[in-house]
């Protein structure tokens, strides 16, 4: 698992690539909740395109940081999901609480950016 | 049905073999020419299993898990992953989307809805105190098609 981030404004834009399961999840929640702290995160957009594997374990780290976020009305997107991915977004209603897109541009535009 | 080739395995119940048993398994579910799609199902209900016997079964302690893995001569794939940990008090409860012991862990409580949703069947067998093992099946439809190795 490799996670890269950058800032567009105040929004986290989180880059996860490679397998995110059990054994990965620290690592993403590590890296989220670091800048969660510094308290000047707005949103979240996940990129999922490097993302080649998640199983339930992902879901629930992603679900967790949306419950942060969610304490102060921020919001959680996501693009670039490969077929499996999707597939388990779909499967478990989480699209409905962190919407899909098809890329960083529409996310932006989703927020009104 | 007729067993055509199997293995076993087992492993130390640590995190770092999640993905090891995933791999193993879907190498060998690969003589049945499956779709990619069908081999990321298999993966993802395997992680599940493993996960759910690392964390839950032994705790996140010491302890040992068993994968047994057959191909039928109808083109399924049977996979079965056994630990010898706390086992399951209340199954039905267990079996319910959302529902986790370990909300404290962040669970999802949707790993036997994912295996359900990607496998054919799964049937669980457990026994407070002894361990659980958790039989899952799979029928491979790209072999049908005439595939055999060569898609
Ligand atoms: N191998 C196991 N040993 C003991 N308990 C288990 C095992 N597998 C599952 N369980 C129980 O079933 C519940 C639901 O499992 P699951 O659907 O995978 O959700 P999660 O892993 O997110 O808690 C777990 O929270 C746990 O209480
Ligand atoms: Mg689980």
């Amino acid at each position: 698992m490799k996670v890269a981030k950058h800032y567009h404004g105040n929004i986290l834009i989180v880059a996860a690539a490679g397998e995110l399961d059990h054994h990965t999840a620290a690592a993403l929640k590590g890296c989220i909740q670091e800048e969660l702290g510094k308290g000047m995160v707005r949103h979240i957009i996940l990129d999922l395109s490097g993302l080649s594997f998640m199983d339930s374990s992902g879901l629930g780290v992603l679900l967790g940081r949306y419950k942060e976020l969610a304490k102060w009305q921020g919001n959680m997107l996501a693009f670039g999901l490969q077929p499996l991915v999707e597939k388990l977004f779909l499967m478990t209603g989480l699209n409905k609480l962190i919407p899909v897109y098809a890329n960083l541009d529409s996310c932006l535009k989703a927020l009104g950016v | 049905m007729e067993v055509i080739n199997y293995f076993t395995i087992s492993f130390p119940a640590s995190s770092r073999n999640e993905s090891f048993a995933r791999v193993v398994v879907a190498a060998f579910a690969a003589q049945l020419d499956p779709t990619l799609e069908e081999l990321n199902e298999i993966k993802t209900a395997v992680s599940e299993a493993v996960t759910n016997a690392i964390i839950h079964g032994y705790r996140d302690r010491c302890g040992e898990v068993v994968i047994a893995c057959s191909l039928r001569q109808d083109n399924s794939l049977e996979v079965i992953v056994k630990d010898t940990g706390t086992g399951i008090d209340n199954l039905e409860q267990a079996r319910e989307p959302l529902y986790t012991s370990r909300p404290d862990l962040e669970r999802s409580g949707m790993g036997f809805t994912v295996m359900e949703e990607f496998m054919d069947s799964v049937s669980i067998q457990t026994q407070p105190g002894q361990g659980t093992s958790v039989t899952m099946t799979k029928r491979i439809s790209a072999g049908e098609q005439g595939g055999n190795g060569k898609n």
